[in-house]
């Protein structure tokens, strides 16, 4: 039985796959509405400032000058995310594509920036500067890192730095997720799912506590380097 | 002009700066946290006349600082606001001890005419 004749399971990737893009998308266009209800405020602002000069006081090119960078900052900020969404959106496109491991995983890791601020733990990420190629569906891979950095958050201490690294060695790449833990963690929840996705992968998990870390690593095939 | 001093917590610290800086040109006086921890400690320090404080907030969240404030300080009115959306079949139903509930990206006159209504309706004899 192929892996696509094979319904056994369908219905749950299925499930969890629209769970995952919604929750990644409620996050990011959270995260959206913030920066454009900033925009708003300093627009605001600045419509404050032209009434103060229509009343006679003079123009301030400071605060104007302040206002424009801080609307700049913002734009800066909000058109990055919707860049990374785009990117995010565009990785069902095609069920097995060669792409760039380092830009799927900087790509979903700057997506859950802010779920991880959330818990107050920051994201650290050290990629290659090569690019490091692989063959498989990119957004079965994302789902995986997705399932693990958000079973690792839940786990991790607040205040902490989850460190995310993509190491090539060979004829394989590796994904580690290290993060430190809070008391005695379980183990990360759905290894059914991560189980799943990794074999549609082609990849390999594992998972184990390490000292006061907990460590997740995926291994998977790389195609050329 | 308003003779009040209000406590903002919202973590979007660039949002709540503009926001304090709007306010504070019609005359209100403005403090600000970035989180729940920030704003128990100003709650400590000075008197305010309202809280406003956002649903989502890093850490302790604005649910579980409303708690608090309830409990600690029962007499100050408060306002949630948010930019948050809901689970399908699911809204946000206020809370005990919440004055009024308003969404992100937020009117300021609004934002005004509900603290106003707030603090009147907290005062002794209303």
């Amino acid at each position: 039985m192929s892996p696509d004749t094979d319904t056994s399971h369908t219905d749950l990737p299925l499930h969890e796959g629209l769970a995952f893009t919604g929750a990644i998308t409620a996050s990011v266009t959270h995260e959206l509405n913030n920066i454009l209800g900033t925009i708003d405020q300093i627009a605001g602002l600045l419509e404050d400032l032209a009434f103060t000069a229509g009343q006679g006081e003079p123009i301030r090119p400071e605060m104007m000058n302040s206002y424009a960078e801080r609307i700049n900052t913002q734009t800066t900020r909000g058109m990055t995310l919707v860049r990374q969404l785009n990117a995010f959106a565009h990785s069902g496109d095609h069920p097995e594509t060669e792409f760039d491991l380092g830009n799927a995983v900087e790509n979903l890791t700057g997506l859950m920036r802010r779920l991880a601020g959330m818990q107050r733990i920051e994201l650290a990420v050290t990629l290659p500067d090569d690019p490091v190629i692989v063959r498989c569906n990119p957004f079965f891979l994302r789902h995986l890192l997705f399932l693990a950095l958000r079973g690792l958050l839940a786990s991790a201490r607040q205040k902490t730095t989850l460190e995310v690294a993509l190491v090539a060695r060979e004829e394989r790449a590796m994904i580690t997720l290290q993060a430190v833990r809070e008391g005695t963690p379980g183990p990360i929840p759905q290894p059914g799912h991560l189980a799943w996705l990794a074999s549609r992968l082609s990849g390999e998990y594992t998972e184990q506590l390490d000292g006061e870390n907990i460590v997740f690593c995926f291994s998977i095939p790389v195609l050329t380097r | 002009m308003s003779d009040f001093r209000v406590l903002l917590v919202d973590d979007e610290a660039e949002l709540a700066s503009a926001l304090v800086e709007r306010l504070e040109y019609r005359g209100i006086a403005m403090d600000y946290a970035t989180d729940g921890a920030g704003a128990l400690k100003r709650l400590q320090t000075s008197a305010y006349d309202i809280i406003v404080i956002d649903l989502k907030l890093p850490g302790m969240s604005g649910e579980e600082l409303l708690r608090i404030v309830n409990t600690s300080y029962p007499r100050l009115p408060v306002i949630m606001i948010t930019g948050h959306g809901f689970e399908e079949g699911r809204g946000y139903e206020k809370p005990a001890g919440v004055y009024d509930f308003l969404p992100k990206p937020l009117d300021l006159n609004e934002l005004i005419k509900k603290m106003n209504e707030a603090i009147k309706a907290n005062e002794p004899g209303h």
